[in-house]
Order: structure tokens, then C-alpha cells, then sequence
């Protein structure tokens, strides 16, 4: 049986199963006690203060913590409210965290889950607006993914949590409300699985969160002129590049769509990547959208300058010449 | 800037490389403007090329070199000085100097594929590429319909679509073969026989001429050689009569151009003649042009289709001799059995083609009488698409009038 679940309260749902699941698992951060976004509302009542646990303003207090919580066996999720705010306390969040396992002769697991609301669109500006994904990314030993629906949200961030590798799961906050099917019983989406959300035979748009339901809207108003797969990576580490290279195979076109800024950011990876294994398949060079390089404005001027509809369509009709 | 590249020129639409068989300076001559240079040899015709400027020569292109055409064979500098400021960047175990940085300097490449400077490269997308190499296919020359005029799939496979594959029988192995490596020359004949077929609507009509008195005709003029200065052969007598019957119907004169159909006042015949190959396995056709038939007296018809029968077979004809043509004449006269009819294949741009055979002797009924007349087959060869067949009608009627009434030839 399904229901239709807002994407919050998927992620919540997957939460609280998880820590049912296992005692180990246990969520810190700021006001989630509170619980500013839904995901953690009640959580307390039902799990008690110790296994949601609210920290003073201080994100590497709150990180180490964590963390050394992970080496002892535990399963923190740590709740950064906002994904700028990880910056703070980036050299643990990234460097250690990222290698210990490997500096530690792969015997010290960190089954740790990082989450932050991310994404623009909202209007909110600078480091409550950016992306964190393309950063985490750049680092070896942690796995970033981010769900694009409800059913893939709940999926996603059990997956997350059952991993021993350290797991970056933002969710993009213009999705909150979006409702969708959810499943009753447990699941699971196994991180590094794309999928594709809607098929095509001219060109792949790859786009995630909601830069996918933009490429959703833009496949659909081109319906009829230009047959457009839509391909939501899910998890950009590990990534799914096998699926990635058959969709090429059938469309040799290629647009990246990455709500994050366009110097060293994912999509240019990607693009680097698919120059490096799927060369010959390529019958246009590949086209990215993404933010320019300048601090995400707030107010009006953000939806000038952030990928959008208008953007993903011209840039698809630019590798269609 | 001092120093300009000297390109291998593009001498035909359809050209796509050349070979410098010879420079006639070295590097470090003086050489003036319009000064030969070098010659040039392409798929059918040797081309004398010109210096375009006043300076001094540094030649980077070697005798027998093939070289894709815009690509420089040489540089020329307005001093020695300027040439030697080049040489250091050609210089494989030297940096690129810092001076004139206008200069390209290409290596010339047998093969263009691999020519990746801006002078001569080819755009093409990875895809395209890679459906070409595995069939095999030499995209030089496709025209690239994506941004720039690069080459996308679509056009490989448009091309490979039109490609009429020769028949791919693997010899068998008992069978014995001798390899031909396919000439430029075979190719470029095979590609135009192929466009031929593609982009026309052609089909050939066949009929026979009583050419009986025109032979006779042929011969009082034979036995008039030393007043002439020629002895007129049948083929001048017939190109004289295929200029005046298309006189007759103006429109199978005609060619294709753009948005209008362009009615040529003159009649250029193109004339083929085969000659045996640089293999010496198969033949190449070579189409020299006769010009302004209409205004030409049988004995200056007859030296000029002397000189370009000698010069097809020294290798001599230019591109522009073998270029304007408007309307073709083909015989196979004396090599086909008697009373042979064909289907030739149109000719470049040419609207019609006009083909003779050899005669045959037959008899017919003549005033009543059945008597033994010399028949000649023709062939004619036209357009559909631009010519219909009332005009053709008119055109085969005034063909036949002409070749059996040779008194009309001074009419």
C-alpha cells in the first residue's frame, strides 16, 4: 500500500523508522527538539532528549560531537538546518571525516549522516541558499545524494543511515511540500542509483531536486518537438554512470542542470567524466546550467540568475542545433 | 605582419586534396606575383599554381606530397629574414616563438582527419567520427549541418544513406583476384555517376538515324582534308549536329541554377573520352569541353577535339577546360557490337546527353523500295525534372532530321 506523503514527512517517517530500527541512531542539531522544519516534529516526545539532541550555536561543537559518536558505534544524523552552515565547520565535515576511514586501515567506520535544508528559489540569499552537494563531492570517502521526491526522500535517507560510510543527504527546501507516493512498508533506494524520471530519445537532462521538476516541466512543454529524458542522479557519490552512459548511447546530447555555481561545481565533473567515457557517443558538446559565479542574491534578483525553466530549454535547443 | 601561409588551392568543387608533384622554385627563391610556382595535381587535372604576392618562398610541402586542400605547402615572406623568424616555430625541438603570433603553422597532413589547426580542420562531432571510422567512411567534403558547420550524425548518416554501396561479395578463396587500389580518379568518377543517378530524374530515349548520306557526306569532306586542314571525323559532324538541334530546342541546353533554371545561349559540349588509368587495370572518363559550337566551322571543331582527345590522354586537361559545359556527347561508335542502345548517365549539371553507337547495316523500306541503309543508334539522355518530353520529343525529331538530311548542317 502507498499513501501520499508531503516530501518532509517522508523524510521524517524514514527518521523515525531508522531509529526504531536501531537504538544507535540518534539526531543532533539546532531546534530540532522544536523542530523549525517539520522532520523532527515530535521526534522528542517519542525517542526522548538524548537521542534528539539540541546544541548550542556552535557547528563544530555540534560536528565533533557527532562524530566521535560515529568511531563509538553510534548513528548520528546531524542536522545543519541550513547546508551553509556546514562550511563552519568544514576541515572535520570534509577532510576528517571523509578519510578516516582510509587513514584508520579501513577499520574504523564513520556511519554518519549529515542534512541541511539547501536551495534557492526562496528568495533567502547567500548561505541560506547554496548548494552543498558539488563541495562534499569533491572529497574522497563520503557519499552525497539528495532526493528529488517523497518516495525517493524516505528511501534515500534510510539508505543513508543504515551506511557505515559518512552520507551527505541535503534536501532541497522548495520541495517540502511536495507530495508523492510513499510506500507503507520498509524500502530502501540504494545509494549510487539514478534514475530516470522520464524517458527520452533527443537529449539527456540530467537535474536533481527542483532543477528536476524544472526539466519535468520543460520536457513536457517540448513534447512533440524534442523528446527529452530526464535523468535524476539521486546520489552524485557514488555516481550512476552506467546508467548515465545508456541514455547517452540512445540520445548524444547532453545538458547538466545543477542548481550550484558553475566554476569546479558537480556538473562539471560530470562533464568531464562523460568527455573521459562516453566521447564517441557525443553528437553535441555538452551543455551545462548552473549559477554564475557570484554570491546567490536574495530578493528579486535571484530568479535572474538561478538556473529556471527558460534556461534548461534554451540550453537543450542549443545542443539540438 | 610579414609572413603568409601559401595554401594548397581548392580547383573544384569536388576537390578535397592535391598532390604538388613539382615546385618549380626552392625554398629561399625570390619569386615575383603570378610567377608559376608549382604544379598541382588533383583527382583529374594538373593545375599550374601562381605565386599571389611578391617575396621570398620556404617550402614545407615535398614533391609527391598529398596535401588536403586551404592547407599551407609553403610560406611566403616578404624577406629572408621573415622566413627564418618562421622557421624557428616549425622547429619540432624549439618552442613557439613569441614573434609574429598571426602565423598557423600546420604540418601538412596526408591525412586530413588528423589535421587539427584551424587552417583546414575538420569540425565533427565524437559521435559522427565514430560512425564514419566504422564504416569506413572518408567524411572529408560531407557538409556539417550543427553550429559552425560542424558535422553531426545526421549528416554522416544522410551521407552513408546516399553512399550506393558497391556490392561487398568477399572473393572466394579459390577464386584468383588482382587487387585495384581505387584511384582519386575512380572515386570522383564514382561519386559523380552516383550524384548522377541520385539527384536527377533521368531516363534515355532510344531511337536509329539513317546516317547513310551523312557518311557520305563525312567522306566528300575527308577528301577534302588538305583544304581544310583537318580530316573531320564523324564526331565533329555530330557535335556540329547536336549544337544545331539544341539550337532547335533551347530548353535541353539548360541547367539547374539555384531558384531559376539558366538557358545557356551558347552550346558547350562536353566530350568524354576514356583513357586507361595509372593502374593500367581500369580506365578513367575525362570530359573536355568544346565551347561555342554553334559559331565553330566542322574544321576548327575537328582541331579543337583533336587537342583535348591528346591532352586527356597526357594528363594535360585543366579544370577549366574540363568546366563549363552544357550539354554532353558520348559515343561508343566502333568498340559497342552493331545497332547497341544504352542508357548513359547525365553529366555534372547538364540537362541532356546525347549518345551514339555503333551503326548497323539494315534494310529499309525507302520510296517504296527495301534497300540497305546504315543505321545509327542513339541514345539520348535527359532530365525529366527539367525537361519534359514534349521538348525531348521535338529535340530526338530534330536530331534525326539533322542526321539524315545533311544538307541542313548549312542550312
Amino acid at each position: 500500500m502507498t499513501r501520499q506523503l508531503p516530501f518532509i514527512e517522508a523524510i521524517r517517517e524514514a527518521l523515525r523508522e531508522e531509529m526504531i530500527h536501531d537504538d544507535k541512531v540518534f539526531l543532533v542539531g539546532q531546534d530540532i527538539r522544536g523542530a523549525i522544519y517539520p522532520h523532527t516534529k515530535g521526534l522528542v516526545d517519542e525517542f526522548g532528549p538524548d537521542r534528539v539532541v539540541d546544541t548550542p550555536i556552535s557547528e563544530s561543537g555540534m560536528y565533533g560531537m557527532a562524530s566521535g559518536a560515529a568511531l563509538q558505534g553510534y548513528r548520528p544524523v546531524v542536522d545543519f538546518m541550513f547546508g551553509g552552515f556546514t562550511y563552519v565547520t568544514f576541515s572535520e565535515a570534509t577532510v576528517t571525516t571523509g578519510q578516516q576511514y582510509f587513514l584508520h586501515g579501513s577499520k574504523s567506520n564513520m556511519p554518519l549522516v549529515i542534512t541541511a535544508g539547501v536551495g534557492a528559489g526562496m528568495r533567502l540569499a547567500n548561505d541560506h541558499s547554496m548548494a552543498i552537494h558539488g563541495t562534499f563531492a569533491h572529497h574522497p570517502g563520503i557519499k552525497v545524494a539528495m532526493p528529488s521526491t517523497p518516495y525517493d526522500a524516505k528511501g534515500m535517507f534510510k539508505a543513508a543511515i543504515r551506511d557505515n560510510s559518512p552520507v551527505v543527504i541535503p534536501w532541497h527546501m522548495a520541495l517540502m511540500m511536495d507530495k508523492g507516493e510513499v510506500p507503507d512498508e520498509d524500502y530502501v533506494v540504494p545509494l549510487g542509483k539514478a534514475d530516470i524520471k522520464r524517458e527520452g530519445a533527443d537529449v539527456t537532462v540530467v537535474a536533481n531536486s527542483q532543477q528536476l521538476k524544472f526539466a519535468l516541466q520543460v520536457a513536457e512543454k517540448l513534447d512533440g518537438e524534442i523528446s527529452v529524458e530526464v535523468f535524476d542522479p539521486r546520489s552524485f557519490v557514488p555516481f550512476d554512470m552506467d546508467l548515465l552512459l545508456t541514455s547517452l548511447a540512445k540520445t548524444s546530447r547532453l545538458v547538466i542542470v545543477d542548481e550550484d555555481w558553475e566554476s569546479g561545481g558537480f556538473a562539471a565533473t560530470l562533464s568531464a567524466r562523460v568527455m573521459e567515457q562516453g566521447f564517441d557517443l557525443l553528437d553535441a558538446p555538452v551543455l551545462r546550467v548552473t549559477f554564475p559565479n557570484m554570491p546567490i542574491p536574495g530578493g528579486v534578483l535571484e530568479p535572474r540568475v538561478m538556473p529556471n525553466p527558460e534556461r534548461i530549454e534554451a540550453a537543450i535547443r542549443a545542443v539540438m542545433e | 605582419m610579414s609572413t603568409v601561409p601559401f595554401l594548397m588551392p581548392k580547383l573544384a568543387m569536388a576537390m578535397n586534396e592535391g598532390t604538388v608533384t613539382q615546385w618549380h622554385v626552392a625554398t629561399g627563391d625570390r619569386i615575383a606575383k603570378g610567377q608559376e610556382i608549382a604544379t598541382v595535381e588533383t583527382e583529374k587535372v594538373a593545375y599550374e599554381v601562381e605565386a599571389p604576392q611578391d617575396g621570398f618562398i620556404r617550402i614545407i610541402a615535398d614533391e609527391g606530397a598529398v596535401v588536403p586542400v586551404e592547407t599551407p605547402i609553403a610560406f611566403i615572406g616578404q624577406s629572408e629574414a621573415d622566413l627564418e623568424g618562421n622557421q624557428a616555430k616549425v622547429d619540432p625541438t624549439g618552442s613557439v616563438t613569441e614573434t609574429e603570433p598571426d602565423i598557423v603553422m600546420p604540418v601538412p597532413q596526408v591525412d586530413a582527419l588528423a589535421a587539427n589547426s584551424d587552417v583546414g580542420r575538420i569540425k565533427i562531432t565524437p559521435l559522427a567520427k565514430r560512425i564514419a571510422k566504422d564504416a569506413g567512411f572518408d567524411y572529408v567534403g560531407v557538409k556539417g549541418s550543427g553550429p559552425g558547420g560542424r558535422i553531426k550524425r545526421i549528416d554522416i548518416e544522410t551521407a552513408l544513406a546516399a553512399r550506393v554501396s558497391a556490392p561487398q561479395v568477399p572473393p572466394s578463396a579459390d577464386v584468383p583476384t588482382t587487387l585495384i587500389p581505387v584511384s582519386d580518379s575512380r572515386r570522383f568518377i564514382a561519386e559523380r555517376m552516383r550524384s548522377s543517378l541520385r539527384e536527377t530524374a533521368q531516363l534515355s530515349a532510344n531511337w536509329e538515324s539513317d546516317i547513310t548520306d551523312l557518311l557520305a557526306f563525312r567522306k566528300s569532306l575527308v577528301s577534302k582534308e588538305e583544304l581544310l586542314g583537318a580530316r573531320i571525323s564523324m564526331n565533329a559532324v555530330l557535335a556540329k549536329i547536336v549544337a544545331q538541334a539544341a539550337l532547335d530546342v533551347p530548353i535541353v541546353n539548360a541547367q539547374w541554377d539555384g531558384d531559376n533554371i539558366r538557358l545557356n545561349k551558347t552550346v558547350n559540349l562536353a566530350f568524354a573520352v576514356a583513357v586507361p588509368n595509372e593502374s593500367g587495370l581500369d580506365s578513367r572518363l575525362l570530359v573536355p569541353v568544346i565551347r561555342d559550337l554553334e559559331s565553330k566551322g566542322l574544321a576548327q571543331i575537328q582541331t579543337e577535339l583533336d587537342e583535348a582527345i591528346e591532352k586527356a590522354r597526357a594528363g594535360q586537361l585543366t579544370a577549366a577546360e574540363m568546366s563549363g559545359s552544357t550539354i554532353t556527347f558520348s559515343s561508343t561508335a566502333g568498340l559497342a557490337p552493331p545497332g547497341c542502345t544504352n542508357t548513359p548517365i547525365l553529366n555534372g549539371s547538364n540537362a541532356t546527353l546525347v549518345g551514339v553507337s555503333t551503326a548497323i547495316e539494315r534494310p529499309v523500306v525507302k520510296d517504296g523500295q527495301i534497300v540497305p541503309r546504315t543505321m545509327m543508334p542513339i541514345s539520348l539522355t535527359f532530365d525529366h525534372a527539367l525537361v519534359d518530353g514534349e521538348p525531348v520529343a521535338r529535340f530526338a525529331h530534330a536530331l534525326h532530321e539533322r542526321l539524315e538530311n545533311p544538307a541542313l548542317l548549312v542550312a
